[in-house]
């Protein structure tokens, strides 16, 4: 149809990337494309692309969340901290327990940006704070237990299937069902799109705000719980890097800060993007200091390809205005 | 006051023969104009006549299409509004273009920084000079250090002379200065405009206010349609004279047909505070078009976003109903009314939204179930109405930002249309649109009627309200100062009601 696929044009140039990254991963290294290294690396991007939605969800109303990374922490401590009894009950506990605290964390957030006038940049930041300083109370330092069960899920395949693969899916085809097939995920563009024009569409803002603000915790206990699985065990500062790369990744998506534009199909793209690149320069056995360098400058080309507007700017797309 | 310089009586500025269209709409046609100096000279006009349009091509705002600007006897083409103060017009706007958060001496000087020592700012310098300035306006007692959101309008104002002043400009022009004074406030203005006519400055003075332009004018132009009707000396001039020559033309035969006889039957009434003080009740019947008429800014806006929950809400009842508080656009959406706001881009669309996500946006509780959406429904509803509508686009994804300003107007109508309300408040609902759009909507706006939703229409323009509308509530002041219909609603009647004949509050 030509209308969903003018949908997903907008995130052509970032798939473009991906390939284009991809490709060049091959090229320096033979072992990049064998099924392990891809299995790998699915399991890698996970918790980077749950990351990413949880930011997103709230870019997309015109937020920003700046406590992703402290939640995940929080989450991963949980985890990790869990009674320890190699039961299915256990399973069970460490699939439920780390998102709901998580959630949980997010309604705080929702509830205070929502509930007043505080700018979302602030409220998120000292939330973050708050959210850190439990992490440390939880677990001192990195460590803790976590049950095999639930190492499982990071490692283990159904069917050969991945199990990580499955979990990214589940969570990827939730997300996108929320955002552009129900009433709600609408309500979320347009408070980004215009606020004054979605009070008047009848729209609650206080309400889509609280909700975003605590899908946006619940995303970020799946990514805690999920590392807390990948590492054997729980890590209070392990959150912190995915502050700046979830915002990273969702702007590489395509997301706009002021909101109204972006989609989970470009969380995917940028989460991937993200990772390459890092995994790439890690190959090629840059130093360090490059690297951070490298990293920096590749993702401002990055934004700059795929920023909207930029085919439009270069002509490379028809002009459709009237 | 006494005796006028020698120069007085020559031109300080002559544009002749100016020229303006946007988007190939004429809004100024073959207009010869001049100041002298020594004078203050009247500008009148309906909203639209095309007073605004040649005064920011006179302070080169816009560009004329022909004709030229002549200045002290030399032509002059200014690219911006910066070129036009350094060669001697300045402009002192209604809204007024200080900063609030500064003090008056900063807002005096903005730009034009004294440096002292080592290229820093000198402060005592400024504050020096901004006393000299503010002497001139009668403001010679006000503390330059105090921050301009702390002072009132009218203060503000003379400090937007103040600044205009250290341009040593030849000519001024007020744009609708009083808009916002109280009489006693306006009358210091009149005294300060005076005595810039004394020392030989050529005045050019806007106002709705008719009894002021008499007032104050020495001569007086009438402004019509983009054209120049008439220039003459204020004395010749009366209010009814005035009126006369701005309006008094043939209403242009875009409209569709009034329906002879209206039912009895009323769907909607309304009780709701006036912005001026006490309240309106008014009722709309089966078919009828209610229009909302007036200068600008004298509570219409409000007065009608309360219908929608935004303000103080206001109490309706639909088809002799019981009366429901409307406290939100969401209880307002729930009984059925819709409201087409004023600024098209700015307010009614998502400009980064696609057409569909627009279309769709009031209509998202009908078009879903348990929270999901009915895709296939949506779509076939929304290209439906964007057929019907004649939407010109590439696709339902396309982005409202890149469709002109016609066919976003028709995507906010689609999108209330949708919501099939049974009260609809519109806005200005063809302002700054072609003339084939115009006719499409009225047509529209009529079917509707006919299909029973009550329509409310706010517009400034004076045709579109009586060739429109079945029956005009007139406002002045935030109260309704007269209803008008049938062989009332002419545009003498219109006027004068504008014109506040209950109040003469601001008069000179």
């Amino acid at each position: 149809m030509t209308e969903r696929g003018r949908d997903l044009r907008m995130y052509l140039p970032v798939y473009a990337i991906v390939l284009a990254v991809y490709i060049f991963a091959g090229w320096q290294s033979a072992s990049f494309f064998t099924w392990n290294n891809n299995v790998n690396l699915f399991g890698r991007v996970t918790p980077l692309i749950l990351a990413g939605l949880a930011q997103t969800v709230v870019i997309l109303t015109g937020g920003i969340d700046l406590s992703v990374g402290s939640m995940i922490s929080v989450a991963s401590v949980t985890a990790a901290s869990l009674p320890y009894v190699d039961t299915p009950a256990n399973l069970v506990l460490w699939v439920l327990v780390p998102p709901l605290v998580g959630l949980a964390m997010g309604a705080i957030n929702g509830l205070l940006i929502a509930a007043w006038p505080f700018p979302p940049f602030i409220v998120t930041l000292a939330s973050s704070s708050i959210y850190l300083g439990v992490a440390l109370y939880i677990l001192r330092e990195p460590g803790g237990e976590v049950s095999l069960d639930a190492t499982l899920v990071s490692s283990g395949k159904i069917y050969g299937i991945p199990i990580p693969l499955l979990l990214m899916l589940a969570a990827v085809a939730a997300a996108y069902l929320l955002l552009s097939r129900t009433r709600f995920g609408r309500s979320i563009y347009a408070l980004g799109g215009n606020e004054t024009l979605a009070i008047q569409s009848g729209i609650r803002p206080g309400r889509v705000k609280f909700f975003v603000y605590s899908l946006s915790g619940l995303f970020s206990g799946l990514a805690g719980a999920y590392l807390s699985a990948w590492m054997f065990a729980g890590d209070p500062l392990g959150g912190e890097p995915y502050v700046m790369n979830s915002i990273a990744v969702a702007v590489i998506g395509g997301s706009s800060l002021m909101g109204g534009r972006g989609g989970v199909p470009g969380v995917i793209g940028g989460a991937y993007i993200f990772y390459l690149i890092n995994n790439i320069l890690n190959l090629l056995g840059i130093n360090p200091f490059y690297q951070y360098i490298a990293k920096g400058v590749i993702l401002i080309a990055a934004l700059a390809v795929s920023a909207p507007d930029l085919l439009r700017r270069l002509g490379l797309e028809r002009r459709r205005e009237q | 006051m006494g005796a006028k310089p020698e120069t007085a009586g020559t031109p300080v500025l002559k544009m002749q023969g100016i020229d303006k269209a946007f988007a190939g709409n004429p809004v100024v046609r073959r207009v010869d104009f001049s100041c002298l100096a020594g004078e203050i000279h009247g500008l009148v006009g309906e909203n639209g006549a095309g007073k605004s349009t040649l005064m920011k091509i006179l302070a080169g705002i816009y560009q004329p299409d022909a004709g030229n600007v002549i200045l002290n006897g030399r032509e002059v083409a200014f690219r911006n509004y910066g070129e036009a103060r350094e060669a001697g017009i300045c402009v002192v706007y209604q809204e007024l273009s200080l900063l609030p958060q500064m003090s008056v001496a900063e807002n005096i000087f903005m730009g034009r920084w004294r440096r002292g020592r080592a290229g820093l700012v000198n402060w005592p310098e400024i504050r020096k000079e901004a006393r000299l300035a503010l002497e001139k306006v009668g403001l010679g007692d006000l503390d330059v250090n105090r921050l301009v959101s702390s002072l009132p309008m009218a203060v503000r104002q003379l400090i937007e002379v103040a600044k205009a002043l250290l341009y040593e400009p030849r000519a001024v022009v007020f744009d609708e200065p009083t808009t916002t004074l109280t009489g006693s406030e306006a009358a210091r203005l009149f005294g300060l405009m005076r005595e810039l006519r004394n020392q030989g400055k050529g005045i050019i003075f806007i106002s709705h206010r008719l009894k002021e332009i008499l007032g104050v004018s020495d001569r007086i132009t009438i402004m019509k349609d983009g054209e120049r009707v008439l220039t003459g000396p204020a004395a010749d001039f009366d209010e009814n004279k005035l009126i006369y020559h701005m309006i008094g033309r043939d209403l242009t035969q875009i409209f569709p047909k009034k329906p002879v006889q209206l039912p009895d039957r009323i769907i909607f009434s309304c009780s709701a505070v006036a912005p001026g003080g006490g309240k309106i009740e008014f009722s709309v019947r089966e078919g009828e078009v209610l229009g909302i008429g007036g200068l600008n800014g004298q509570g219409q806006v409000p007065f009608l976003e309360s219908i929608f929950g935004l303000e103080t809400g206001a109490e309706v009842s639909l088809h002799g109903g019981s009366r429901i508080r409307v406290k939100s656009p969401r209880d307002a959406m729930r009984v059925g009314i819709s409201l087409i706001p004023e600024d098209r881009n700015a307010q009614s669309s998502f400009p980064i939204l696609s057409i569909r996500n627009n279309i769709a946006s009031a209509s998202l509780a009908r078009l879903s179930a348990a929270g999901f959406l009915k895709t296939w429904r949506e779509k076939r509803d929304v290209r439906k109405i964007a057929e019907e509508l004649q939407i010109r686009m590439a696709s339902l994804s396309q982005e409202v930002r890149y469709l002109s300003g016609g066919n976003v107007q028709k995507t906010v109508f689609a999108r209330w249309l949708l919501a099939s309300p049974k009260v609809m408040v519109l806005l200005s609902p063809t302002s700054g649109i072609d003339v084939g759009t115009k006719q499409q909507i009225y047509r529209l706006i009529r079917e509707l009627a006919a299909g029973g939703v009550a329509i409310i229409v706010l517009t400034g323009d004076m045709v579109e309200l009586i060739g429109l509308c079945d029956r005009v509530l007139v406002m002045y002041g935030g109260r309704v100062s007269g209803e008008l219909s049938g062989s009332e609603l002419t545009e003498e009647n219109i006027m004068r009601t504008s014109m506040g004949r209950t109040g003469g509050e601001g008069a000179a």
